[in-house]
């Protein structure tokens, strides 16, 4: 069925943080179904938040682009105030100009992309890195800059670097292998010595779909809420027999319960929490991709060593030097 | 023995592309000498999808003594070695 936002106004929550991601997905869902329909008399409005989460501004970056990207409305207009508390959350976590560029001069997104920098105070981390599809230069960034910064502010506790490279190997690789319709996104983490956030967010294929494609799975397509829960088993994958392996997701939600931290899953219809080792899933409104929010205190960091029942033959034949 | 240092595509493989780069690497110096030692010094971690795409790949085809006399695996992290022989693993079991 063809769906309208026709002069419709879709208000941000209040509290625009990773408690209301749900909230704002159920509003504003309607969007993926309108790739160059060019809906006229969309507003955006941003009046009511009094508080943005850097996942909040993430998934509003997300929306601006997947709507002016795929031509959804005809002059859409964002409705808020550059000194209001979601303007001071866009310009602290990087992403003003980015998201002015898409609304005034698409042109000029790419540089806007190229320009996103890491902020380091004296008891902060902020880190937004563009993951621009087919910009190599920009792939090895994350590499080169990147990471060696965030190694760097974390350089007093090596356990923690460890974990937090743990974490983002896995989400960096779910966002190349299976995001392969988003050409660009962004990857972000905001921390400080006690804790770290990290969130991507993309509109590409997203896990529902993507798991369900194994037959196995199949029985779960029309139920995206058993299906998001099944991706954090270990070994569920889309494409057994190949590299994939099914436990990238699972070795966050093992991270985050032993750590007693948060993480979030949404995709396609469902969502999944795991808040300090409670677990649940359910529906939700429709995000096309996923979007992945991981918080991870940093008192007592885990790594793979600390996940128990982790298939590590010793047996294997290795020649470690 | 042919040394390869992967400090290039540090400190974490988390790429496809980058993991069929590396895989391909040591394939080819493996068919010009007899033994490789690859130096894992600046990797700090990688995805578990690399780890079976080029170890667990390399382990399968060589057979676990060949590749434990030719593949030599240096300056690895506890966490790496876990992830890589759970990719190893898991690519014995496919």
């Amino acid at each position: 069925m063809s769906k309208s936002l026709t002069n419709k106004r879709v208000i941000v929550p209040k509290h625009f943080t990773a408690s209301s991601i749900v909230t704002f997905i159920n509003s504003c869902q309607d969007i993926f179904e309108l790739s160059n329909k060019q809906e006229k008399g969309f507003k955006l409005d941003l009046m009511k938040v009094e508080k943005a989460s850097m996942l909040g501004v993430l998934i509003l970056y997300k929306v601006i682009e997947y709507t002016i990207t795929h031509n959804c409305f005809r002059d859409p207009i964002i409705i808020f105030k550059a000194k209001s508390e979601i303007g001071i959350a866009m310009e602290k976590y990087g992403f003003t100009e980015l998201i002015l560029a898409y609304m005034l001069e698409k042109d000029k997104t790419l540089k806007e992309y190229k320009k996103l920098k890491i902020s380091v105070g004296d008891n902060f981390i902020i880190a937004p890195q563009a993951l621009l599809r087919g910009d190599k230069k920009s792939r090895e960034e994350i590499n080169k800059t990147y990471l060696p910064k965030i190694e760097e502010y974390y350089s007093s506790n090596p356990k923690s670097v460890a974990m937090i490279f743990l974490t983002f190997s896995e989400i960096l690789l779910n966002f190349w292998e299976h995001a392969t319709e988003d050409t660009k996104s962004i990857i972000v983490a905001n921390g400080n010595r006690d804790q770290i956030e990290i969130a991507c967010a993309d509109t590409g294929e997203g896990i529902v779909s993507s798991l369900t494609n194994n037959i196995k799975y199949l029985n779960l397509r029309e139920r995206p809420e058993k299906a998001i829960k099944k991706s954090v088993e270990k070994g569920a994958t889309s494409k057994e027999n190949t590299s994939h392996m099914g436990y990238g997701l699972w070795i966050l939600d093992q991270i985050t319960t032993l750590t007693k931290g948060r993480l979030h899953i949404y995709s396609q219809g469902a969502y999944y929490y795991n808040d300090y080792g409670k677990t649940m899933s359910g529906k939700c409104g429709y995000w096309q991709g996923t979007i992945i929010y991981l918080s991870l205190p940093l008192k007592n960091p885990k790594t793979l060593e600390d996940i128990e029942h982790i298939d590590s033959s010793n047996n294997l034949n290795i020649n470690w030097a | 023995m042919k040394s390869i240092s992967l400090n290039k595509y540090g400190p974490i493989i988390s790429d496809k592309e980058v993991g069929d780069e590396i895989f391909s690497l040591i394939s080819e110096e493996l068919k010009k000498v007899d033994k490789v030692e690859v130096d894992l010094k600046e990797i700090k971690s990688m995805a578990t999808f690399c780890a079976k795409q080029i170890f667990g790949s390399l382990y399968v085809s060589l057979g676990s003594s060949v590749f434990f006399e030719r593949v030599v695996l240096k300056n690895a992290n506890n966490d790496l070695k876990m992830i890589i022989k759970i990719g190893i693993q898991n690519a014995l079991e496919n």
